[in-house]
């Protein structure tokens, strides 16, 4: 039989060939052609990259709010200067640090390259007089007050930010730049013995 | 023949389920047939073929009624079958370099055809996989050497002589057929 014969002949049986497709088949491709378009861009159509986005979007959301939240709700307990009568008598109260506002109260009376690292977060340069959260504990052991918006004395309710005044404030900022030293050797201890009366 | 397939084809560019429903159930076993001759077994064919009916489905918009539609349908699924190939064209020449030392010598035996498609698709499958696919695309879909050299990234040469291997090897299985059946009768 020549080769070509042979080729035509294969080629006359099998041209019709047409087997019975698995039932399988149909549903995976149903999957697959769904995939497909799920995962094809298409601005017409819902698919992953609207799924995304929108993720991307909520979760966004969800952060700058959280985080919104969160420093609403950072409450600091420290002794302020109420300067409402005038005579710097400290009280102890519950001040609200709000880091949000654009001009930050603390940096105030610093230069402007502070209050600049401040907006974009940076409290470093701030730290001795700063009333940020982490802060405000430390000015607060320390029995010093914490910087403020230049209110007038006269205000008399407690603003959201600190109150001080400027002598105050001069008293601070001389004690936070002077650098505290450490003490060396044993640390005493006082104990008193009282008498017994027997 | 294109207008008894127009409205299949406008219903599947809008993506109606119906039509593409219809449009598989009509050529679903005819590229199934294509996606076996290509494939190393029924399953690489099954996996094939609903690639390519993604692509179709995808790709119907391209379709301009300008020649058969079967034909583009043929095409798309020996396109797809052929990426596949050559996704496993390593594994695939090993094949036939075993085969080409163990039946080097064989006697060809050359007998009047008289089978069914089904007994001669048995026998292609079980060509070597370099084989199966040069043959295919020679006698089957009449492609010329270049091309098929093309396809598959394959000397001309080569695809000769995978050819010529594989209608020796159909042919010596299709006598084996031959003779089971004799004896049967």
């Amino acid at each position: 039989m020549s080769e070509e014969r042979f080729f035509e002949q294969v080629k006359g049986t099998m041209s019709g060939y047409a087997p019975e497709v698995p039932q399988g088949v149909y549903g995976k491709m149903r999957r697959a052609l769904w995939w497909s378009n799920f995962t094809k861009l298409s601005a017409t159509r819902f698919n992953m990259w609207y799924l995304l986005l929108l993720l991307g979007a909520g979760g966004g959301a969800y952060a700058v709010s959280n985080s919104a939240d969160n420093n609403h709700d950072q409450i600091i307990a420290a002794p302020v200067m109420n300067n409402a009568d005038g005579n710097g008598q400290m009280v102890n109260a519950v001040s609200i640090s709000d880091n949000t506002t654009e001009q930050k109260p603390d940096c105030l009376q610093t230069t402007e390259k502070c209050s600049a690292k401040c907006k974009t977060g940076s409290k470093a340069s701030c730290a001795p007089i700063s009333t940020g959260p982490e802060h405000a504990i430390e000015t607060g052991t320390t029995e010093t007050t914490v910087a403020s918006e230049k209110t007038d004395a006269t205000e008399t309710e407690i603003p959201t930010t600190l109150v001080l005044t400027a002598e105050s404030e001069e008293a601070v900022i001389a004690k936070a730049a002077e650098p505290t030293p450490k003490k060396k050797g044993k640390k005493l201890t006082v104990t008193q013995y009282k008498d017994k009366e027997n | 023949m294109i207008d008894e397939f127009r409205e299949l084809i406008d219903g599947c560019i809008k993506s109606e389920k119906r039509a593409q429903d219809a449009l598989y159930k009509k050529f679903s076993s005819l590229l199934f047939g294509i996606c076996l001759r290509y494939a190393k077994n029924r399953m690489e064919a099954q996996d094939v073929l609903q690639e390519v009916f993604v692509k179709i489905y995808n790709n119907i918009h391209t379709y301009h009624h300008d020649g058969s539609f079967e034909g583009w349908l043929r095409r798309i699924a020996v396109n797809t079958s052929i990426t596949h190939y050559r996704k496993n064209l390593k594994h695939a020449y090993q094949e036939d370099i075993d085969d080409l030392v163990r039946h080097k010598n064989d006697p060809i035996a050359h007998q009047d055809l008289e089978y069914t498609a089904e007994e001669m698709m048995n026998c292609i499958e079980k060509l070597p996989h370099g084989y199966k696919t040069v043959f295919s695309l020679y006698v089957i879909e009449g492609f010329m050497h270049k091309e098929i050299g093309d396809m598959l990234g394959i000397d001309v040469n080569t695809s000769k002589s995978q050819l010529s291997r594989a209608k020796n090897y159909l042919q010596r299985e299709l006598a084996t057929l031959s003779q089971i059946k004799m004896q049967v009768r």
